[in-house]
């Protein structure tokens, strides 16, 4: 079935499953392909380059564990609910604190400044296009989180009750992530205007 | 909205969505066979995590004032119930705290091997005699992100060293020696087992027996 097909939402497959039309197998590996992407972008935006393959093996392994007993809510009927997407996000989030934990206990035998100005590290950074890379240099983690997390269609709620925030404080810190980007995009515009005339 | 706003939302869903589809791409086997390893303190954070929610959504159930006072064992009401796990909650996190500062617990929680530790049990409970159904539960979650803290905190050395705990089994008690991991399996344990026997009496009082 391609991605158009009609095991393409988390919704369809966690039906599809609970009716017995796929093995519980399958529809795991629908998952996966469905949001082995999101989990990998948000890893990315959130841990260093080098790191983020281990943690998002863990990530994986953990709902995997999780799914073997996967029961479905009350609340599956509702096609926005996306119960595997929240679990996957807490699950990065705890993946995401034990590795921050990990690397400040490392902070002595590392310099990180060096790693912020490794060149290569920063070429890196192109992937993420140009003002998901802002966002990624300017947004403090907090509203990174909640910004990578909108942006994958994690249901607001489910951000809210990952961090222990009402949900609007939620959108308070994805509209002060969006306008930090946008006023350093503001910055960077005027200053390359001003080169332009400078060098002309 | 003012249009630049949709923009540059719009311009950073559409550069997300290209950054999952292009690392989506490098993706190639399924985590099925990835083969399995013991839970790290990420797993035993959300572990806790999924029971922390259950307790959460019980809090936030309707009708749950009206069952605090109901019968959900023979004799333990609702309340009481909570009172116990409540006390266990706050007794793993302890003997964890203890575990973590490399000590063994200064003091024994005798284990019946028929019927576990009685005495222990009503003691506790009757201590929160006093104490609401929602304070009950308040303290159950705060026990719970406390323990995830202190298994966050947790070297992987200290996580599978294993310590001697309260418990003790027998007439010749026996004590009991488990890992902080094995200890934080247990507490998630324990919680969905008493969870899942709350659910299904208060199904039966839903429906009127």
């Amino acid at each position: 079935m391609d991605a158009q097909g009609p095991l393409s939402s988390e919704h369809a497959v966690l039906r599809a499953s609970a009716d017995g039309r796929v093995s519980s197998e399958e529809a795991f590996d629908r998952l996966y392909s469905l949001y082995a992407g999101p989990v990998m972008a948000w890893l990315r935006l959130r841990a260093r380059y080098d790191a983020a393959d281990d943690l998002f093996q863990e990530v994986w392994r953990i709902f995997l564990g999780r799914w073997r007993n996967w029961q479905n809510s009350p609340g599956m009927d509702d096609p926005d609910a996306k119960p595997v997407l929240s679990f996957l996000y807490r699950t990065s989030h705890f993946v995401l604190k034990s590795y921050e934990r990990k690397e400040r206990m490392m902070q002595p035998l590392e310099d990180a400044a060096n790693t912020e100005s490794d060149p290569h590290a920063i070429a890196r950074t192109i992937d993420f296009g140009r003002c998901l890379a802002m966002a990624k240099q300017v947004c403090s983690h907090e509203e990174l989180d909640v910004l990578a997390a909108k942006l994958a269609g994690v249901p607001a709620r489910e951000i809210a009750r990952t961090f222990d925030l009402t949900e609007a404080v939620v959108d308070h810190r994805y509209r002060d992530a969006i306008a930090r980007v946008r006023r350093r995009l503001r910055i960077g515009a005027k200053g390359a205007k001003r080169e332009g005339h400078a060098k002309s | 909205m003012p249009r630049a706003k949709h923009n540059l939302e719009d311009q950073l869903a559409r550069e997300f969505a290209a950054l999952s589809a292009a690392l989506k791409g490098q993706m190639r086997e399924s985590p099925r066979f990835w083969g399995s390893q013991p839970l790290g303190p990420a797993g035993m954070c959300v572990e806790l995590e999924e029971v922390r929610r259950a307790w959460q959504d019980l809090r936030r159930s309707p009708e749950i004032v009206r069952d605090a006072g109901q019968m959900m064992t023979p004799q333990w009401t609702l309340r009481d119930l909570a009172s116990h796990v409540a006390s266990w909650a706050r007794e793993f996190r302890w003997e964890a705290e203890v575990s973590l500062r490399g000590e063994e617990v200064p003091y024994e929680i005798y284990f019946d091997p028929r019927l576990g530790p009685t005495e222990w049990n009503h003691a506790r409970v009757a201590e929160r005699q006093e104490q609401k159904l929602d304070d009950i539960l308040s303290e159950i979650d705060a026990e719970t992100r406390r323990m995830q803290e202190l298994v966050l905190q947790a070297s992987p050395e200290r996580l599978i060293a294993p310590v001697k705990f309260g418990p003790v089994v027998g007439p010749d008690r026996r004590p009991l020696f488990r890992t902080l991991a094995e200890l934080t399996g247990g507490r998630c344990f324990h919680d969905r087992h008493h969870l899942t026997r709350i659910a299904a009496r208060r199904e039966q009082l839903r429906q009127g027996s």
